[in-house]
């Protein structure tokens, strides 16, 4: 009924408490953590996202975050990215520049071809190596796409593409939602590799799973939320 | 096959209702808002047309300028102007579209008024009506002055055709679609991208590139006019710099504040419809195709409360009369001003939608 969505809207209006969540960089001692949440909730009007989540995430790790749908992982990244502000809580981590990310919907120019998309975001990161772009390339296997809009090319490839465009800048941290569905088996082995190897760069990989068998052969350390709290 | 129908209307009415606010938007608030345009409209025959009334001569006083505006009063509306310059300066940029210059001693029944009045040939609407609107001018000031009267009528420029006195509008109404409709539709089919921008870069600049291009592509539209007014033989000037900058500016603010919207909705599809009322609400009062005054004063005075207007009339008057940037500096500051408060809220919008989400 109309007269409930309304009572909603207004609840919703309402009941949201103003973000008083703060963003810190990350101190210069090499002991700290490189990403550090300390009591951070995140509210949507009546419904609690996330709950007082606590952890650290260190560099040269690999950390699995594990939950059914709607457990709070993708707010958790979105805190971490800066694309959404903590309702409550502080959270340390490094400037977005730092930070490359792949959600489970592929976020590039739909209406442009792979290498149009690859140009256009090494542009905006501003400092990508033409051989590391390459490698990513032939490595995740888009080299027999790279002429094809990117609307037109199969759940596989996209996710692909969008991976390839998140570690394009080489980034200190790597933050990928669900990375490993949808694609096939070696493309799955050719993702793997990759973010070993960023890792044994000394880079930091975070990735999301509903499947816990999915992401255990890979990580160093699992985090698993339920209903927006850690288990 | 009656059933089958029943049902979809059933679907129509579920989805109707999850639609909620664009329906009532959709199928309440625009008719609303087009009946609200149709405020004013009564006669056809123009009746409260600006008119500027100024001292012919030296010698006319106050008192024949006062006798003359009470003629006029039954025309259009009278607008009294110190000099002659002032009042053709203003017939130029559209203030008024009649100027009557008074004479001397219109109260001497022994001598002849000789009134003289000027018309534009780019008020192409009002050409038809001016030689009537002569014709009464001339009749009531004769039963109104106890001497003779004579009126001579002059125009200024060339007599443009209805065809050549619509492309200017036209462009204006494009400009304000393109804008209000077409930016805020082409940043929502980038929406699956807008979180990596934000994270990779601004919205700010995002959006920013993107009216860049689109006033880019405004200046491609003008170059198409002028390739085809070479063809048809038109005596319109649609590359000239004041013409291109004059509809940048009207693009820019437009565009603005329809992107602005679209942040302020967090993107929702519901822009485009209080875009597309926006477009009607402003075309509708903003007098684009008429003169202003030409149906009713009430109509001329929201008309001229709008920046849109200046724009229209800057645009017409760049393109048909090939008028240089000076004849309008006053508007130009202030429609800058404009643009810069229309740039500053789309930006405020592209925050608060940052902040909100």
């Amino acid at each position: 009924m109309l007269s409930d969505r309304i009572r909603n809207r207004f609840q919703t209006l309402t009941t949201t408490p103003r973000s008083t969540g703060e963003y810190r960089t990350p101190s210069t001692d090499p002991t700290a953590p490189l990403i550090q949440l300390e009591s951070v909730s995140k509210r949507f009007g009546s419904v609690t996202a996330l709950d007082a989540v606590s952890c650290a995430f260190d560099a040269e790790t690999v950390y699995g975050i594990t939950g059914p749908n709607g457990s709070g992982k993708t707010t958790l990244f979105e805190i971490i990215l800066r694309l959404r502000r903590p309702t409550t809580g502080v959270v340390t981590a490094p400037s977005p520049a730092s930070i490359g990310f792949s959600f489970q919907q592929p976020q590039f120019y739909t209406d442009l071809t792979v290498r149009e998309n690859l140009t256009v975001f090494s542009r905006l990161t501003g400092h990508v190596d033409s051989d590391w772009k390459e490698t990513l390339v032939s490595q995740l296997r888009l080299d027999r796409v790279t002429h094809r809009a990117a609307d037109n090319l199969s759940g596989g490839f996209q996710k692909k593409l969008d991976i390839a465009i998140a570690l394009l800048s080489n980034p200190e941290v790597v933050i990928l939602d669900e990375p490993l569905s949808d694609v096939d088996a070696l493309s799955r082995d050719r993702i793997i590799e990759l973010l070993l190897a960023h890792v044994d760069n000394g880079g930091t990989v975070i990735i999301s799973s509903h499947n816990h068998e999915r992401v255990d052969p890979i990580v160093d350390t699992t985090i698993e939320l339920y209903d927006g709290v850690i288990q | 096959m009656i059933r089958d129908t029943l049902v979809f209307l059933t679907t129509e009415a579920y989805g109707a209702r999850r639609k909620i606010a664009v329906v009532l938007i959709g199928f309440a608030l625009l008719p609303s808002l087009f009946m609200m345009g149709t405020v004013g409209f009564d006669k056809t025959l123009p009746e409260d047309i600006p008119v500027g009334i100024a001292p012919g001569e030296e010698a006319t006083t106050d008192d024949d300028l006062t006798l003359t505006q009470g003629g006029v009063a039954l025309l259009g509306t009278p607008v009294q102007y110190d000099t002659e310059a002032e009042a053709i300066r203003g017939l130029d940029r559209e203030e008024v579209y009649l100027v009557v210059l008074v004479p001397p001693d219109l109260t001497d029944a022994s001598s002849t008024a000789e009134f003289q009045i000027h018309s534009h040939g780019s008020a192409v609407p009002l050409n038809d009506a001016t030689g009537l609107l002569v014709s009464f001018l001339n009749f009531e000031l004769r039963s109104l002055l106890p001497g003779d009267v004579e009126v001579t009528h002059e125009q200024r420029g060339i007599e443009f055709t209805l065809s050549e006195y619509l492309i200017p509008s036209f462009i204006t109404l494009f400009v304000m679609a393109i804008s209000l409709l077409y930016i805020p539709y082409d940043i929502m089919s980038n929406r699956q991208v807008i979180d990596r921008v934000r994270h990779q870069s601004r919205l700010e600049s995002f959006v920013g590139a993107k009216l860049l291009f689109y006033a880019g592509m405004m200046t491609v539209v003008l170059a198409a006019f002028a390739v085809m007014n070479h063809f048809l033989d038109y005596r319109i000037h649609p590359l000239r710099v004041e013409t291109v900058t004059a509809v940048w500016l009207l693009f820019l603010s437009t565009a603005a504040v329809g992107t602005g919207i679209l942040f302020l909705t967090k993107m929702n599809r519901m822009t485009l419809f209080i875009n597309f009322g926006l477009l009607i609400g402003v075309v509708g009062a903003g007098s684009l195709l008429y003169p202003v005054g030409f149906f009713s004063s009430t109509r001329m005075e929201i008309a001229r409360l709008l920046p849109v207007h200046y724009l229209n009339v800057m645009i017409r008057g760049h393109f048909m009369r090939g008028d240089a940037f000076e004849l309008y500096a006053d508007w130009y500051r202030l429609i800058g001003v404009y643009t810069v408060c229309c740039l500053a809220f789309c930006g405020g919008c592209i925050r608060s939608y940052e902040w909100r989400t």
